[in-house]
């Protein structure tokens, strides 16, 4: 394991030459064109474009979800094209956090257990106390036995923003975190984030079709019709 | 991370989970109606087998036609095996006034009884439960001959031999009515002597044997290695054949009611796991981006079933237990047997049919589940599952088919009971398409709501519709038809067809009997001579050669049956071939029952030849009679010419009606006439009825299962097409309809749902009971309304109240967030 990549301790991430193309009804269709991007660690960056223009689908091949046809990425210094499905897993648990526009808790968990659990899948076992104050933070001290039905938007968003960051995540994905919730309350959530991630020092990309959000990272990209271009 | 600990925090939401309730309410079910079906047919058979080995007093038994073979009984010996033997035939014996009885010899050897116990009574009232055999030089006797003795000795053959005790209880002693002849029993060893055993005699030789296990698969074994047709060897398995029958013919009765539950709950299994497989699918993606393995997903998603499925196990077990106890309670008596306690093992077959079940309905979609694309997180909506999964389907119908040979192990029936499944769903459904179409059609165009619901016929709804349809059928038959059918049949039987039967009357008392019966209830019959004979050839062909492999045919050689003679056809009877001869005919002739005759392959002028006793007879078929079996009356397969018979000793038989405003004869007949025997034909009518209506009780609750299951169907349905319908809800509610007429609409659809089940189960219901009433019992049928009533009105109430509780919950959502998508 001495590849080049490895000994570049600055870059977090790194995407080379990404394509995508999924069968439509009238043949296939190229989502994601020949997209390369690099992000160091500790940096944040912003992709931007209109619904539609490929950005989820750059972020799930980014964060090792989906394979590309075309490239190849590396993940904390980790060829993705070299790992199957559940080594990509493996490399995620406890390094990578993920915020998406529909908060997916998983029902039936309370609060606490949904960031407990990401502790115990990264092989943390009896980090409780760490969970609870996370959430503590996030201003849910009292709703830590609250199951995700009986949260609202902003809350349960925010039980997402403390699974995501209770590992201090290396890389946080988040996918239009404000996409479902009120101005208000994505403010909130926002504000949150960043102020979380710059505690832990923790990489970002950030997927928003809003470019006020996208000014608070450090770099933006601008994805159009499935090529990115920078800003 | 250990799954464990996830599933078991799992649990807590899974106990909760409206989906998961149902999945364990239709294990609970599948696992209740396959246990106390097991429990019950094991706990009888078990019992059976026990009372076996003392039925056959031993336990191996061979049985020849002819003295078994030395080499057998040293082969015996050699493996350590007990050994005792017995001959059994019919005689005449006679006492000190000369007067003659027919009875049933059985003569033993000093080991008899090996297994059971022989008990008797000596004249001085001292009961012995476990008596040795006679010795030589005397007899047992059974009660009718103590009074035709007197205590004296009695002539068997050439030998005076002397009563010594009274026989109560004998182990093997057989039943039915070829033994109604009163039991002697004698030593072995004064057999030759008697003279009674010569060429020809049908005697049936019997060595017992019993011993250890190993010792008796020993001798099986080398039994079977050895050429010896002549014997056949009987163990527990088929002794007492009648009550296994029975047995078996209630298991199968039983097993088809829980298979058809088992059935049921698979589809109520495959639905609410699928609902579960979907809600659970994006929670499976999102463990994955945090770091879970596929596997350990799908581990996660297994152990929670499987957890529900053993929590399940335990209600479903103790709710089998109580039902068999039930069934216990109504039919337990039916074997006269005393009942072991349950076993476990039909707790390990129910556990392990609905952990097939399981794994045959649910094991796809929660595959599914466990592949969906990690990607589908980022996708609003995204994580659906293919709802047409032809896979899923076609293991469901794999797991249906193992699931009913396991249950019936008939390829045949499985085959027939699919067709017959399908064909019948099909039928339902059509039935229901079409009075809803018929409904929608007559309904007035403001009814909106109730057009509304009219139109609702999608496949689902038809499918539930006919599952209950189905069920409500199936407890109308056995509930309220079966007791129609039965009356129905009741009303064909003449009345004055006879309800008592006299057997073994004695020539000397014919003239007695007949005067009796005339003078005090008017009797305008006869007494008919009756001597006991079995078909041994047909045109000089052993019968065995001619009909081996003929299975219905066989079944009358292995017997002997009544022969009688006459002078003038039966009235009874109507010839259908040839003439009746003419009074004094010399030849031997013979007349055939048409049945009879059609099963044998016998025509007119065949030359018939029966063994009687010792001897053996000939004669031609001379006409074939048709005989209506259901009027009760005396007949016969074949009456012969007088010339044929009148020289070998008989008994005679006939049949009386005994009108209820009658005197009662039967005490005056035991009196006078010592040794003959009333049956009460009438008690045993009654007696058969009352089994009948026991049985169908016990069906009946099995059914129940059935009944639970549809419902459980019905709910899991609803679960389901639960957010289809809030949005369906939302928007009426949003074009004005009210809060009480939306709940008016959930109660009309289920409602009527449950009514047009009822009713097509009605009227299909008494359809069948018309073709049995005309096919089968050739009696007329009035159809009762009450089967209507119940069906229409049983229907719609169950329906309707399970659907509307089913649907409380979606009542309650405010429309505005079921039209948000927020469901
Ligand atoms: N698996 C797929 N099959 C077909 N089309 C897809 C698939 N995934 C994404 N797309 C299409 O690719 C395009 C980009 O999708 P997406 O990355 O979700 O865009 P964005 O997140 O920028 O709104 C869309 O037109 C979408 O419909
Ligand atoms: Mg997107």
């Amino acid at each position: 394991m001495t590849s080049p990549e490895q000994s570049d301790n600055v870059s977090v991430l790194s995407a080379q030459a990404l394509s995508r193309t999924v069968q439509g009804p009238e043949g296939p269709m190229t989502i994601l064109d020949d997209v390369s991007l690099s992000v160091a660690e500790g940096e944040a960056v912003a992709i931007v474009g209109p619904s539609g223009s490929g950005k989820s689908t750059l972020l799930g091949l980014l964060a090792g979800l989906d394979v590309p046809d075309h490239g190849d990425v590396h993940l904390l210094g980790q060829s993705l094209a070299a790992l199957d499905e559940d080594g990509r897993a493996q490399l995620r648990a406890g390094r990578v956090g993920f915020v998406f526009q529909s908060f997916h808790l998983l029902p039936g968990f309370t609060a606490l257990e949904n960031v407990t659990l990401a502790l115990e899948l990264a092989g943390r076992h009896g980090e409780q106390d760490a969970a609870a104050q996370l959430l503590g933070q996030l201003g849910l001290g009292s709703r830590l036995q609250h199951y995700p039905d009986q949260l609202s938007g902003g809350e349960q968003q925010r039980v997402a923003l403390a699974r995501a960051f209770v590992t201090r995540p290396v890389l946080l994905f988040a996918d239009e975190p404000t996409g479902n919730l009120d101005a208000g309350n994505g403010e909130k959530t926002i504000s949150l984030m960043f102020s979380l991630r710059e505690e832990f020092g923790s990489s970002l990309v950030l997927v928003t079709h809003d470019p006020a959000l996208a000014q608070r990272c450090d770099r933006s990209l601008s994805m159009q019709a499935g090529k990115l271009t920078a800003l | 991370m250990n799954t464990t600990s996830l599933v078991r925090r799992s649990l807590k939401r899974d106990l909760r989970d409206s989906t998961l309730r149902i999945l364990m309410a239709a294990l609970i079910i599948a696992i209740a109606a396959v246990a106390s079906v097991g429990f019950f047919t094991d706990r009888v058979s078990r019992a059976l087998k026990m009372q076996a080995h003392e039925l056959m007093a031993a336990d191996l038994l061979l049985r020849s036609s002819s003295p078994v073979p030395d080499a057998v009984s040293a082969q015996a010996a050699s493996l350590g095996l007990q050994m005792a033997e017995t001959v059994n035939f019919p005689s005449v014996v006679l006492n000190g006034q000369d007067d003659s009885q027919l009875v049933s010899v059985k003569a033993v050897s000093e080991q008899y009884p090996l297994r059971g116990a022989l008990s008797t009574q000596t004249a001085d009232g001292a009961t012995a439960e476990v008596s040795p055999a006679p010795v030589p030089g005397s007899v047992y006797v059974e009660p009718a001959l103590m009074t035709f003795s007197g205590g004296a000795p009695l002539w068997v053959g050439e030998l005076q031999l002397s009563v010594a005790r009274e026989i109560l209880s004998e182990p093997d002693r057989g039943q039915g009515f070829s033994e109604l002849a009163p039991r002697v029993m004698m030593n072995l060893a004064d057999l030759p002597q008697s003279g009674l055993i010569t060429e020809g005699s049908r005697a049936r030789y019997a060595l017992l044997l019993a011993g250890e296990a190993d010792a008796l698969a020993a001798f099986r074994d080398w039994f079977e290695a050895q050429d010896l047709p002549q014997l056949s060897l009987r163990d527990v398995d088929n002794a007492r054949p009648a009550m296994a029958r029975v047995l078996r013919q209630i298991s199968t009765y039983f097993g088809l009611a829980a298979l058809v539950t088992v059935l049921l709950a698979g589809a109520a299994i495959a639905m609410s796991v699928g609902q579960f497989a979907q809600e659970q699918a994006i929670a499976g993606a999102v463990l994955r981006t945090l770091g879970a393995r596929r596997r350990w997903v799908l581990r996660w998603l297994f152990q929670r079933l499987g957890l529900i499925a053993l929590i399940a196990l335990w209600p479903g077990v103790l709710l089998g237990l109580a039902v068999q106890a039930l069934l216990t309670l109504v039919l337990g008596d039916l074997f006269a047997l005393d009942l072991p306690p349950a076993s476990f093992a039909p707790v390990a077959y129910a556990a392990a049919v609905t952990l097939l079940a399981l794994a045959g309905f649910a094991s796809l979609p929660v595959l599914r589940a466990g592949a969906v694309p990690v990607v589908a997180v980022l996708r609003q909506g995204g994580g659906r599952l293919d709802s047409r999964a032809r896979n899923a389907l076609l293991l469901a119908l794999l797991t249906c088919v193992v699931l009913m040979f396991l249950q019936t192990g008939d390829w045949k029936l499985v085959l027939i009971m699919t067709l017959a499944l399908f064909l019948v769903t099909a039928v339902f459904a059509i039935g229901g398409a079409a009075i809803y179409r018929l409904l929608g059609r007559l309904v007035p165009s403001r009814q909106t709501l109730l057009r509304l619901v009219l139109r609702r016929r999608t496949p689902l709804m038809l499918l539930q519709l006919s599952v209950f349809g189905l069920t409500l059928m199936a407890m109308l038959l056995i509930g309220v038809v079966r007791g129609d059918l039965m009356r129905a049949w009741e009303m064909t039987i003449p009345s004055d067809a006879p309800n008592r039967f006299l057997v073994n009357v004695r020539p000397d008392q014919q003239t007695g009997v007949q005067a009796l019966l005339e003078q005090t209830l008017d009797f305008d019959g006869r007494l008919y001579p009756v001597t006991r004979a079995r078909l041994v050839s047909v045109n000089g062909e052993p019968a065995a050669e001619r009909y081996a492999g003929n299975a219905d045919a066989e079944g009358f050689l292995r017997h002997d049956f009544n022969l009688s003679y006459s002078d003038s056809a039966p009235a009874h009877n109507t010839l259908i071939e040839g003439q009746w001869w003419s009074a004094p005919a010399a030849e031997n002739l013979i007349s055939v029952e048409s049945g009879f005759a059609e099963r044998l392959g016998l025509r007119s002028g065949d030359r018939l030849g029966f063994s009687i006793g010792s001897q053996l007879r000939e004669g031609v078929v001379s006409n074939l009679r048709e005989v209506s079996w259901e009027s009760f009356q005396v007949n016969f397969y074949a009456i012969t010419s007088r010339a044929m018979l009148e020289d070998l000793p008989a008994m005679y038989i006939t049949g009386y009606r005994q009108g209820p405003q009658q005197p009662d004869i039967t005490a005056t007949l035991a009196r006078q006439f010592p040794g003959v025997t009333v049956i009460d034909t009438g008690r045993i009518m009654q007696q058969a009825q009352q089994i009948m209506a026991r049985g169908s009780l016990a069906v009946q609750s099995v059914f129940l299962f059935t009944l639970a299951a549809g419902i459980i169907v019905l709910l899991a349905a609803v679960r389901s097409s639960r957010a289809a319908r809030i949005r369906e809800l939302a928007v009426l509610r949003t074009m004005g309809a009210s809060h009480r007429q939306v709940r008016a609409s959930i109660w009309l659809e289920f409602t009527l749902m449950g009514a047009t089940a009822g009713f097509l189960a009605a009227f299909f219901a008494s359809l069948t009971a018309w073709l049995i009433a005309r096919q089968l019992l050739e009696a007329s049928y009035h159809p009762d309304p009450l089967v209507w009533v119940i069906g229409v009105t049983g229907g719609a109430v169950l329906v309707g109240i399970s659907g509307y509780l089913a649907n409380r919950g979606v009542l309650n959502r405010a429309p505005l967030a079921a039209l948000r998508g927020d469901v």
